[in-house]
């Protein structure tokens, strides 16, 4: 637990009757780039909010470096730079000002980090913030975080309005100046290409519960994607299948691993395997996130169990 | 060192490029004793996760490829491969299992399969002589 | 630095009713002096500069105190800045109670210049100095503002808005003002802090009047209570 950045253990979050955050368990290891993704309104947001001691949880504990949120909130903080989903921040203030603003937050700003950064992502510092477009303002949002020299950096949504080349520039500068020095970079993301580039783990959440936590390497070279056709298939989830569909007259089975094994088992069902294809990021997240329906042989469809990798 | 990746393929980054380093070196575009870019480096200009290159790195270095120096940098390793036969056999059985497998049901003959690995192979040498050529041409 | 921004957030307000209550008290001052020496009486002459510190200056000081709560917490829930803020390494009550005491220190500056400038004018006019009960006959008018202040402040983080803030603790302010003449009219002494600030302005001429003070106590506690209530709002708030 020591070596987590960010663990939560049941956490839930619930406003009325709905729950935003259904016992989630996140691990996030110190020293990684985690991709944290999901549908809109799946729960990253709420989850983040009460890592950051922003809400409060119903139920369930979370520690972030090692302290509890809730009442060691300004420990975690210390240590956490935060850019939020809504990039607003002060607009009278121009973003020089803004820096003035928040450096006298942290001890450990760089200074020469600034100028640094306002270069090369061409920010304009002198204009106020209420008049600056959403690319500019997101900028500015990247430029204190990066300039705090953060243990931890929770980034929502870091890319939204940015060009390409900001984006190019911001990938650059998370791989080289943030994962090279150790610090744990945190990123909720609809930009599934971008995460599949620089992501370390990746966890999958959909109506707060988490689908799936694991190495983006391992989803690489062990997960695949078996399509395959036949009466009596197996319908329930296992610590590999970790999630069964239907689609027409064929089963998609997602595997985690020992793929042949399991193709091998199919065909020993008299199963006819059409397909066994690998997972990339954006075909993990829809067939683990669409509804699922029932397989043709007449059984109730399979809810994806929570898959984490063992720790 | 001129790496291309396709982060979306079904390969994982690290193995592509362990496989081009390897493709390099076999083409003679990295000699014994040259010194690869630093994993920050890499990761810097293709944007990519650190920890990714570090363990194509830490890969290639297991299988002999590259050696690290107590310095830190990273070379081709002088004897790129320390393996024992047996043992480099055994690692090239599968690609071979996977080109007899895929020729058969393409209903190819396998002469042409064994044709395809000779023109590959002799693409190979060529290129292993035009950087031979240039790099005397450099010096 | 967050001192920093609540001065630059209020800067302009505060240096507008600076100049506005000052010129008001120092203005009816000079009116007052040619009419009341005419009169012969220079003790009249000080109770009425006092009534005039006690209604109009108050008045403007009252409003000066809703003016200047208002660009506070409760802002920030509108402008949607209180994520970024609640995410510094600080807690909770410090942003309540900075803010806060920027306000306080505003109001107090405005008080005392306008207090110090009116009796000022008058003491070189009439060539009397009352300087220490002077200064005790401030503190009335003072705590008296900063407890509205306070109120308002309440109000602006209970409503998440500076708008609706002002608007009850305007709406506050005039049942405020109409108590004192209600209780006229039923010949009952009403709270109200209009009558404690002249009450406390009046002592500064008149030596013979009680000087109020458990009306001072009572809203010095009310003036502390209500930001520790706003810490409570905040402490608990979603955002």
């Amino acid at each position: 637990m020591k070596d987590m950045a960010i663990w939560t253990e049941k956490l839930v979050k619930q406003y009325g009757k709905l729950k935003a955050v259904d016992e989630l368990d996140l691990h996030v290891l110190r020293g990684g780039i985690y991709g944290f993704l999901g549908r809109n309104g799946a729960g990253k947001t709420s989850t983040i909010k009460v890592l950051l001691g922003l809400t409060r949880p119903a139920a369930g504990e979370a520690m972030v470096l090692g302290f509890h949120t809730g009442r060691q909130q300004v420990a975690i903080l210390e240590r956490t730079a935060y850019v939020s989903e809504t990039k607003t921040l002060y607009g009278a203030l121009t973003a020089q000002e803004l820096v003035r603003f928040t450096r006298s937050f942290y001890p450990n700003w760089s200074d020469d980090a600034v100028p640094k950064y306002a270069r090369s992502f061409e920010i304009p510092m002198d204009r106020p913030f209420a008049k600056l477009s959403l690319g500019n303002r997101t900028k500015v949002c990247l430029l204190l975080a990066l300039a705090q020299n953060a243990d931890l950096l929770i980034l929502d949504e870091p890319t939204s309005g940015l060009d390409p080349v900001a984006v190019d520039e911001f990938q650059r500068v998370i791989v080289e100046d943030v994962a090279s020095e150790g610090r744990t970079v945190l990123i909720s993301s609809h930009q599934l290409a971008d995460m599949e580039r620089i992501a370390d783990w990746v966890g999958l959440i959909d109506h707060g519960r988490l689908l799936l936590e694991a190495r983006l390497d391992d989803i690489k070279s062990q997960f695949r994607l078996i399509t395959a056709a036949g009466a009596a298939l197996p319908q329930g989830t296992t610590a590999d299948i970790i999630s069964v569909s239907a689609n027409g007259d064929f089963c998609k089975y997602v595997v985690r691993q020992n793929a042949e094994a399991f193709a091998a088992e199919l065909r020993a069902l008299g199963a006819m395997i059409t397909d066994i294809s690998p997972l990339g990021l954006r075909e993990i997240f829809l067939e683990l996130v669409r509804k699922e329906e029932p397989c043709t042989s007449g059984n109730a469809g399979g809810i994806p169990a929570a898959v984490s990798s063992s720790f | 060192m001129l790496l291309h990746l396709n982060p979306s393929s079904g390969v994982p980054i690290y193995l592509q490029i362990e496989n081009q380093v390897k493709h390099y070196i076999a083409a003679g575009a990295l000699t014994p004793s040259d010194a690869l870019p630093s994993v920050r480096q890499v990761a810097a200009d293709l944007r990519i996760n650190p920890n990714t290159v570090a363990r194509a790195y830490q890969n290639l270095e297991r299988d002999g490829v590259l050696q690290t120096v107590p310095g830190g940098r990273t070379y081709v390793a002088e004897n790129p491969t320390g393996l024992l036969k047996s043992e480099k056999i055994r690692r090239l059985r599968p690609h071979a299992r996977q080109m007899a497998v895929e020729g058969t049901q393409l209903r190819l003959a396998p002469r042409e399969i064994i044709d395809l690995v000779w023109q590959e192979l002799n693409a190979l040498e060529e290129a292993h002589e035009r950087h031979g050529d240039l790099d005397r041409k450099a010096r | 630095m967050y001192i920093w921004k609540c001065w630059g957030d209020t800067r302009s307000r505060f240096i507008f009713f600076l100049i506005v209550i000052t010129a008001v008290g120092v203005f009816f001052t000079i009116i007052l002096v040619p009419i009341d020496v005419q009169k012969g009486s220079v003790v009249h002459l000080w109770s009425d500069v006092a009534d005039v510190l006690g209604v109009f200056c108050s008045i403007l000081a009252l409003l000066a105190a809703l003016s200047l709560a208002a660009p506070s917490i409760g802002q920030e829930f509108k402008e949607q800045t209180l994520g970024f803020l609640l995410t510094r390494p600080r807690r909770r009550r410090y942003w309540i109670w900075t803010c806060w005491a920027v306000g306080v220190c505003e109001l107090g500056v405005v008080i005392f210049i306008a207090v110090v400038a009116t009796f000022g004018t008058l003491s070189f006019v009439s060539g009397r100095v009352y300087t220490w009960r002077l200064l005790v006959a401030t503190l009335p008018m003072f705590i008296g503002t900063v407890a509205v202040y306070s109120l308002t402040y309440l109000l602006t983080v209970l409503t998440r808005s500076s708008e609706q803030g002002i608007s009850y603790g305007m709406g506050i302010l005039v049942i405020d003002l109409v108590i004192p003449l209600v209780g006229l009219y039923w010949h009952v002494h009403l709270f109200s802090v209009m009558s404690f600030i002249i009450a406390g302005c009046r002592w500064a001429a008149s030596p013979k009047l009680a000087f109020p003070l458990g009306q001072l106590a009572i809203y010095a506690a009310v003036a502390l209570a209500f930001p520790l209530a706003a810490q409570l709002v905040l402490e608990r708030a979603e955002v």
